[in-house]
């Protein structure tokens, strides 16, 4: 992209809080956006970025393609200077950055990112997770094959360095309404997740990825598990995981009660479906087709 | 094959003349409906032997034993003799099984299908334990083929979990796409788990578990490791086709298990 286009990108964020002009209706099929949320996470950019770029590559040698768009939500510990930097120095990456001046919060950051993606699937990655680069392509391949709303599959914790845990692997069932174990960490049909209204930006409800699944399964969409590795969950001080520990408790599982309460209002009304243990999710691989 | 309901309406007359082979002495019991009349029959039969499918010398194995019913005998199916480590816990007599080959199995492949076939590198299957899981974090680390597939199963009580993962056909149609399949340790006492050899490596899948405190004890089992480095190294130095002919071959040795089974039931 060329400076007069960041400009205009740019001068577009800050000029229309609508960001309408940035939205991109036609999508491509044969590829994949990965998009990092950016809110002051300098330190762990060039890690996940780095991880995008390889996964991009990965995807090229897969017969695919793919971009990186990165939108910063009015950092002010100059995320901004090191994108631009990342971009000079890599002109030619697939490399697309939005710079807001007003913060949005993390759904609708999403839900921008899912109307401005180039391509129809859009990878959540969060800006201090990293991608497990060689599996792009597999989730890639198992979504289009299977027309699933959103494909997850398992993410490996690490702290320090070192592995510590693995989440977000079991295929969705109705034990989501009693708890997430599904992370926003995912591939997701941008046109699909839009069509049913996007992440829920209500401050009642901090856990926009938890409620985004409960809605695909409440509207029949697929959500799907390819029991690969996905990417690396950070448990970093500060990270992201840090804030959503604190503003959400330590997991997902273990909310608020009063989000649990409006989210059993919202999908398990009779009390009951919790202990439900039919199975609503579906398993994949390329190589082997449905798997449950 | 009975259940204990079954068994329960049988005559005494018939019992008398039978062995019983009793795979789960406690889901027996319990699934009798009336406990001291089912092990009054059970003390009926000519014989009772326990199957067992497990690590000797456990608390889940020696709760098996003291579960209510006197056996005259310990069958144990496996690929390695448990003899030392049943003694310590049993007077009961043991006879090893070799579990091999049965007539659904056959005709094995002596030779693996192209390797080229095999997309998938690897399975790590098995219990959704901390020993799968840091196992599977250790394949990460040492920078194994991040391709593989990832099949650890959630505890199957708990009302609140959604059970296995898979369908039963689910694992081996992923085995039939995969090189080699990887498992950890199931408990804390060193074990080889025969059964899950049997899912892989029929499938074409070659076996491999990863357990330093199995592998210490030298089992001569193909395929048993003391880390992810050794089975990188076997994998790069042996390769899939090697490694498969001589799981195989292993495999085929040890003879049917009909025939073991027969050999150890004249023995009781």
């Amino acid at each position: 992209m060329s400076e007069a286009e960041i400009n205009r990108k740019e001068f577009a964020v800050l000029a229309d809080p609508s960001l309408s002009d940035l939205y991109n209706e036609s999508k491509e099929e044969n590829g994949a956006t990965i998009f990092i949320p950016n809110w002051n996470h300098r330190p762990y950019l060039p890690r996940s970025v780095r991880s995008a770029f390889l996964a991009i590559k990965c995807l090229e040698e897969a017969g695919y393609s793919g971009e990186l768009l990165v939108i910063d939500d009015a950092s002010r510990d100059g995320s901004q200077k090191f994108l631009r930097t990342v971009k000079a120095l890599y002109g030619d990456a697939r490399l697309e950055t939005v710079f807001l001046e007003r913060n949005l919060g993390l759904p609708r950051l999403r839900n921008l990112a899912m109307r401005m993606s180039r391509y129809r699937h859009v990878c959540m990655l969060d800006a201090d997770n990293e991608l497990a680069a060689d599996n792009l392509p597999l989730f890639l391949q198992s979504i289009v094959q299977t027309g699933a709303a959103l494909a997850h599959g398992l993410l490996l914790d690490k702290r320090e360095g070192r592995m510590t845990g693995i989440r977000s692997d079991d295929v969705a069932s109705m034990r989501l309404t009693a708890g997430n174990y599904i992370d926003a960490f995912a591939l997701v049909d941008a046109k699909k997740l839009l069509r049913i209204g996007g992440y829920l930006a209500d401050p009642r409800l901090p856990h926009e990825d938890w409620e985004m699944v409960l809605h695909l399964i409440a509207e029949e969409e697929q959500v799907l598990f390819v029991p690969a590795v996905m990417g690396f969950y950070h448990l970093t001080p500060g990270s992201m995981y840090a804030e959503t520990a604190q503003v959400k408790g330590l997991r997902p599982r273990s909310a608020a009660p009063e989000v649990k309460t409006l989210l059993r209002r919202m999908f398990a009304q009779t009390g009951t479906r919790e202990w439900d243990t039919i199975r609503v999710g579906r398993i994949y691989h390329p190589a082997v087709g449905y798997i449950d | 094959m009975y259940s204990s309901p079954e068994l329960h309406a049988m005559s005494r007359e018939d019992l008398s003349g039978t062995t019983l082979l009793v795979v789960s002495p406690g889901q027996c019991i319990e699934a009798s409906g009336d406990v001291p009349a089912f092990l009054s029959k059970v003390t009926s039969a000519k014989k009772r032997v326990l199957a067992s499918v497990g690590p000797a010398g456990s608390v889940w194995y020696t709760r098996r034993l003291r579960k209510g019913i006197t056996f005259d005998a310990v069958l144990d199916l496996g690929f390695a003799s448990q003899s030392d480590k049943h003694s310590t816990v049993s007077d009961v007599p043991y006879f090893f099984v070799f579990n091999g080959p049965t007539r659904d199995e056959e005709p094995l492949a002596k030779v693996p299908t192209r390797v080229q076939d095999r997309s998938i590198p690897w399975v790590l299957a098995g219990p959704k334990n901390d020993r799968n899981r840091h196992l599977l974090a250790e394949l990460f680390e040492h920078g194994v083929d991040t391709r593989g597939v990832c099949l650890l199963q959630g505890a199957m009580s708990s009302k609140a979990t959604a059970g296995t993962l898979l369908g039963s056909d689910g694992l081996l149609r992923v085995l039939s796409k995969a090189r080699f399949c990887l498992w950890g340790a199931d408990r804390d006492i060193a074990y080889y788990e025969s059964f899950r050899f049997i899912d892989a490596l029929p499938a074409g899948a070659v076996p491999c578990k990863i357990d330093p405190e199995l592998a210490a004890e030298e089992p001569g089992i193909p395929g048993v490791y003391h880390t992810v480095p050794d089975f990188q190294a076997e994998v790069r130095d042996k390769g899939y086709s090697a490694m498969y002919r001589r799981a195989m071959e292993f495999y085929t040795a040890g003879g049917r298990l009909a025939d073991g089974l027969s050999r150890a039931l004249r023995l009781v």
